[in-house]
């Protein structure tokens, strides 16, 4: 268990990784919508994840209407996969036992 | 893993499912394919001349600015109708490997089409139709199942119907024409109503959303 990011490692943030790591970028109305997370609980995930270095945020605007542009770092997309190969380690080595 | 794996796979493929939420991509397909079949049906019915000449060496080139005019068209009501309602997504440039596979395809494919009308007079005029509608229904089948755009079934069925109905009339190369027109009008009616339906679903949302 020590060898998983915690920070990935918790659902919520696992899928807005997991779903930023698909596009170039996206919005944050579009993460709401895929995540079901409610606004809040959406916007203290990123914070958690914008402070690991995982995903850069850009608030910029559409017309009048503000936008907040999602993307994940080469960091996050790397961490991504790392906890990936980790996570499948260690199910390997609990199914081997 | 298996269990997490398969659900991380299907929160990957949610990007590319984003892409045909909305009803435009089979709006502007149905669209760019009666635009295709109309404009090889004029050329046909023109008298040989100086004016089929003409048409004949305009046209190849602006059908395939069209089909680069239909992406454009559709990022840009994409971005006025789907991204203030369901939110913006900017999709990844394909992979090297994926690029080199399409272009592969398209090159066989353009070679069996030239092996094709090489053999005009071989009877092939006579299958023409029927296969392209199986070769559509077939690749509508594979993009429904990779998609999980049960939809796409419906142009499938759609596809080999034409395909038979307009080989059983024996109207030659003229029939592919038409099931391109056909088949056309098909997509695009099937995307207006899944556009029209996406819109009242979705109404537009006053922020963004944060």
């Amino acid at each position: 268990m020590t060898d998983l990011d915690r920070v990935i490692h918790e659902p919520a943030r696992l899928l807005i990784v997991a779903l930023l790591a698909g596009v170039k970028e996206a919005d944050f109305l579009w993460v709401l919508r895929e995540s079901a997370l409610t606004k809040g609980n959406l916007s203290s995930h990123l914070a958690k994840l914008e402070e690991a270095g995982y995903v850069e945020l850009e608030k910029t605007y559409k017309g009048k209407i503000p936008l907040t542009l999602l993307r994940l770092t080469r960091q996050g997309r790397a961490a991504l996969e790392t906890y990936k190969k980790s996570l499948d380690g260690l199910l390997k080595r609990a199914v081997a036992r | 893993m298996a269990h997490l794996d398969l659900n991380l796979d299907e929160i990957a493929r949610r990007p590319q499912r984003y892409w045909d939420v909305d009803g435009l991509p089979e709006l502007m397909m149905g669209l760019l394919w009666m635009l295709w079949g109309g404009a090889w049906l004029l050329g046909d019915a023109l008298p040989h001349g100086w004016r089929s000449n003409a048409y004949w060496m305009v046209a190849p080139a602006l059908l395939v600015l069209s089909g680069f005019a239909a992406v454009w068209a559709t990022k840009r009501l994409k971005e006025r109708l789907t991204f203030p309602r369901t939110g913006y997504v900017d999709w990844k440039e394909p992979s090297r490997s994926s690029r080199v596979s399409a272009a592969a395809v398209a090159m066989v494919t353009a070679m069996v089409l030239a092996a094709v009308a090489a053999n005009r007079d071989a009877g092939m005029e006579r299958v023409a139709a029927p296969l392209l509608g199986v070769i559509l229904s077939l690749a509508f089948v594979v993009a429904s199942l990779r998609q999980r755009a049960p939809h796409l079934l419906a142009l499938a069925a759609v596809a080999i119907a034409l395909g038979l109905a307009f080989g059983a009339l024996r109207a030659g190369w003229e029939s592919v024409n038409w099931l391109f027109v056909a088949l056309g009008a098909a997509s695009a009616a099937l995307g207006t109503l899944r556009l029209v339906l996406f819109l009242r679903k979705n109404p537009r949302a006053p922020g963004e959303g944060s």
